[in-house]
């Protein structure tokens, strides 16, 4: 059966989810590949405040006529306190999820204001269509960074903290496009065993594939855990690309292409 | 509990405090330590029905308005909110948007359309009865319409757009109506859902490929998964959530071409399948 060659066909085919599995369809379209999309932690740069984000925003805008970019915004310690209070009200996963987002918000508007004349122009979810606009024109667009899934967001196995946050978000706006790396700029040097603050013996890790991390199965983890399980089954995105952005150059490295901090990749 | 934390220097961050502070959300165990004690159930009287696409809407007039006629006596004794799947036209949108090697995240974007005009001509037809179209960004808005006598037709298929999560297989979005009516029911701690099809239930295939499939009337989630069922009559996206369930924990599936199978669901009976949680 060729279902291209019938829409009826491929009605059926679509219907049921086993033949659906033989779907042999390449998602080959590359909506608009050559962004490079940066994430700014919520809680390792945002909530530092002046003194953090002034210099990262300077280096961004130094690397504005070299590279087309997009930011996305992170959510931190108002998020965290958002969590912990929205838990012990009972609040089910997909109110959390949509709160989770309101923060998210607030930075990027934040960022926006900073960025604005530098071209920074906040562009909300629904607006996704209008960002090879906004990047033809020379701005910077900013997203939150929390995915809109909302009332739709997935129950986890354990706990009630909702497991698609911002790195997702950044993660499927840049697949979507069809970019191949995502950049996070992050206050640690890239990817560690298990987190540098409280473990001193925690190992440096410059450069890992996926799947092995994956099997690592590390107790705590630099990006949010299930974007490693959409990489392995995404078509563009390849590399997660996580640097020190509090150390002046870093960013411009990353951008260029230098290997700095640590690198995910799959083949 | 919930002061800011001052810096000690220039340069850290400004904490507010919370159990969570200074955690990276992503480690093992303050994951497992977040679970929520009880989850509140938002609106507990709603029922939440499903009406099928290309299984109901795209027969036409000959299914869908006796339904309505149905619909509009139940909501004399149950409150509910209605949701319409996208049918044929949404497999169309998907086919062409496959030819032209869209990315997943793309063809969840355009399948939403197809609900929409679905979920427009089911308000148009019970506006009457006291039908009322309602955004996600009104759900707060919904006990006020359920209280007063009046029927919610709302978009159930997930907002996830190009955030859509890639599939296990191929690059059709998995997340479908089926999946985004639950998810409803589940985050508003309603009391059923309910779907509605052309079939009496779940078979153990496709009964209008196979002369001999069997009614299964009762199943759990988990069994379905076991099995690797090659035909479902709901999102399979859906069975997996549903094995995770904390408020919606079983969901029925009742033949809306026959009579008096709505009302006897809504009392709790199965009229038809009914896929639990085993718990």
């Amino acid at each position: 059966m060729s279902p291209k060659e019938n829409i009826q066909d491929l009605t059926n085919y679509l219907t049921s989810s086993l033949e659906r599995s033989q779907a042999d369809y390449k998602a080959d379209l590359k909506i608009y590949p050559d962004v490079k999309m940066i994430k700014i932690g919520g809680q390792s740069i945002t909530d530092r405040g002046r003194s953090a984000m002034f210099p990262i925003l300077d280096e961004i805008v130094e690397n504005k006529e070299r590279h087309q970019i997009m930011i996305s915004s992170g959510g931190g310690t108002r998020a965290r306190h958002t969590y912990h209070i929205g838990i012990d009200l009972g609040m089910p996963i997909g109110v959390l999820a949509e709160m989770g987002g309101s923060i998210t918000v607030q930075n990027a508007r934040m960022i926006q204001m900073l960025l604005a004349k530098h071209g920074g122009i906040y562009v909300d979810t629904l607006e996704f269509d209008k960002i090879p606009l906004f990047l033809r024109m020379g701005c910077i667009p900013i997203m939150p960074g929390m995915p809109p899934y909302s009332f739709w967001e997935d129950i986890p196995d354990h706990g009630s903290i909702p497991m698609n946050r911002t790195d997702t978000g950044v993660f499927f706006v840049g697949e979507s496009l069809g970019v191949e790396t995502i950049y996070f700029i992050k206050d640690e040097e890239g990817l560690y065993t298990d987190d540098p603050k409280k473990n001193p013996k925690a190992r440096f890790i410059p450069k890992i594939h996926v799947e092995e991390l994956r099997e690592m199965d590390l107790n705590d983890l630099v990006v949010e855990r299930v974007v490693l399980d959409y990489m392995t089954k995404a078509n563009s995105v390849k590399k997660l690309h996580i640097f020190n952005g509090l150390k002046r150059g870093n960013i411009t490295k990353a951008l260029d292409g230098e290997e700095v901090g640590t690198i995910i990749y799959r083949d | 509990m919930s002061e800011i934390i001052n810096k000690k220097k220039e340069g850290d961050r400004l904490h507010l405090n919370s159990k969570f502070m200074r955690e990276s959300l992503v480690s093992k165990e303050i994951a497992k330590a977040s679970c929520a004690q009880d989850e509140v159930d938002i609106i507990p009287y709603l029922n939440v029905i499903s009406v099928g696409g290309s299984s109901i809407l795209d027969r036409g007039r000959s299914a869908v308005y006796p339904l309505v006629e149905e619909l509009a006596e139940v909501n004399k004794s149950y409150q509910f909110v209605i949701g319409v799947s996208g049918g044929a036209r949404m497999r169309h949108s998907l086919a062409i948007g496959l030819d032209f090697g869209l990315p997943t995240g793309g063809l969840a974007t355009i399948v939403g359309a197809i609900e929409e005009q679905n979920a427009l001509m089911m308000y148009s037809l019970m506006a009457k009865h006291g039908a009322v179209r309602v955004p996600k960004d009104h759900y707060t808005d919904l006990p006020h319409y359920l209280e007063n006598g009046m029927i919610p037709v709302l978009t159930t298929n997930p907002p996830h757009h190009y955030w859509e999560k890639p599939p296990k297989r191929g690059v059709l979005p998995e997340n479908g109506s089926d999946f985004g009516a639950y998810m409803t029911a589940e985050v508003l701690g309603a009391r059923s859902m309910i779907f509605i099809k052309d079939q009496d239930g779940l078979y153990d295939k496709d009964p209008k490929k196979h002369s001999d499939a069997q009614l299964i009337k009762r199943i759990s989630a988990q069994e379905i998964l076991e099995k690797d069922q090659e035909d479902l009559i709901v999102d399979y996206s859906l069975i997996e959530m549903l094995t995770k369930a904390r408020h919606v924990k079983e969901i029925h599936i009742i033949n809306g071409l026959k009579r008096g199978l709505l009302i006897e669901a809504l009392r709790g009976k199965n009229a038809g399948t009914i896929i639990y949680k085993d718990e």
